[in-house]
């Protein structure tokens, strides 16, 4: 496959887990294009593009992460402060909500969040395995588990919201 | 009865199993409550964290990423292509390497090389910029009879020309360097007389010198010179080999008259 064809396939799909990953569209769109850029200078069999580039591109998150700490920690919070403006209710309600998510995500573990974010990339048990480093047959306990997590303190929090309001 | 493990009921929400183990699967959880009500809890679960993650979808920017990426590919090409000529240099150099090599075992053709290869050493190894300390091996000569008032000779010293003058009082002689291929000559005189000196293209004249002596240093890298004492070439320098003016030899000192 031509790289510019690998590119419009695979960058959608690489910046969006990005985005969900980090909460932040500028940092998801960095680490997107470079490993792009990095990709360039591979030559690799088809098949293992796609788990080339998550598996960079969740190197270049920690990096960034280990390199600009407080930053990192303003990533996580920077929802929060999102629901603090007045918005109409509809509109205040869906920002709600989308807080909550990226702050239920923000608080699972990393391998938990890249599992559950690759699988809605439409990567296979095999492709997961291999990018996080897990034998395949645990993949499905895995992802079992981190779905759990998830749903467990999203509506925890939801109930918490409804309580409060 | 054995029940399924979470991760296999994952595993089949996802159609990771084979056509066999679903078959197998969907039999026994049609018979066993406890993993159909599992099964139920993955679906929900599933549906509700997918339905959360679209929420904090936001649209694809591709532009920048497009511009970024056809850069760094133009930036590549650029690389490719110097690359590559240098590769064409390097390969006409080992073809012309591998021809001389060849063309080494014909007299001629090795005599030629071996010139161009002394003179690119040289140039290279900026040789040619440094003042002469090089053996001076002159073929010794015999002036000749025409001895009028004194005799004077050329010597080696130190890898320099020495030309020491046996002038009358009154008397006085020229010498001239010429330098044909290189650059300047250093001379150093200590003579009686009233000495002058002209410099020109190639040329130093020493005129007026009287007894005593001229210590020329020809350069190494210069292959071609002369000195001419009085008109007369006394010493020369050809293809880097310092000779006496007419070859004929006698100790280690050029000798010649000082006449009229």
């Amino acid at each position: 496959m031509e790289f510019d064809a690998v590119f419009e396939t695979l960058y959608p799909s690489l910046f969006r887990y990005l985005q969900r990953l980090t909460g932040d569209e500028d940092v998801a769109e960095d680490i997107a294009q470079e490993s792009f850029v990095r990709l360039l200078k591979q030559t690799l069999p088809e098949d293992e593009i796609r788990p080339w580039l998550f598996t960079v591109a969740m190197n270049l998150v920690r990096d960034r992460a280990r390199k600009n700490e407080r930053r990192h920690r303003l990533l996580i919070s920077a929802p929060e402060l999102v629901t603090r403006i007045p918005l109409p209710d509809e509109d205040m309600e869906r920002t709600e909500r989308i807080a909550s998510v990226r702050a239920v995500l923000g608080r699972l573990p990393e391998r938990d969040r890249q599992i559950l974010l690759m699988r809605e990339e439409g990567f296979k048990y095999d492709e997961i395995a291999g990018v996080i480093g897990v034998a395949p047959a645990s993949v499905g306990t895995l992802i079992a588990r981190a779905l759990k997590k998830f749903v467990t303190e999203y509506e925890a929090r939801e109930v918490s919201d409804g309580s409060r309001g | 009865m054995v029940h399924a493990a979470e991760g296999t009921l994952q595993a089949y929400l996802d159609g990771e199993i084979d056509s066999a183990a679903e078959r197998a699967l969907r039999d026994h959880v049609d018979a066993c409550a406890s993993c159909a009500a599992e099964l139920e809890t993955l679906q929900r679960v599933n549906g509700v964290v997918r339905e959360s993650l679209a929420l904090i979808e936001t649209p694809v920017p591709m532009l920048r990423a497009r511009a970024a990426i056809a850069r760094e590919q133009n930036a590549r090409h650029r690389r490719v292509a110097r690359i590559g000529a240098w590769g064409l240099a390097k390969a006409a150099m080992l073809t012309l390497l591998l021809a001389g090599v060849a063309a080494a075992a014909i007299p001629d053709v090795r005599r030629a090389l071996e010139t161009t290869f002394s003179r690119v050493v040289a140039m290279f190894s900026g040789a040619q910029e440094r003042t002469a300390d090089a053996p001076v091996q002159p073929q010794i000569v015999d002036p000749g009879a025409d001895v009028v008032r004194g005799e004077s000779f050329v010597a080696p010293v130190d890898g320099r020309v020495r030309i020491v003058l046996n002038v009358p009082a009154e008397g006085s002689v020229e010498v001239i360097v010429r330098i044909i291929d290189g650059a300047q000559a250093h001379v150093e005189t200590a003579t009686t007389g009233t000495e002058s000196r002209r410099v020109g293209p190639g040329r130093l004249e020493l005129s007026g010198l009287g007894a005593g002596s001229v210590t020329i240093g020809v350069p190494r890298g210069v292959a071609n010179a002369a000195i001419e004492v009085d008109g007369a070439v006394r010493v020369f320098k050809r293809d880097g080999s310092l000779h006496g003016s007419d070859g004929a030899a006698r100790g280690s000192e050029v000798r010649f008259m000082i006449g009229s």
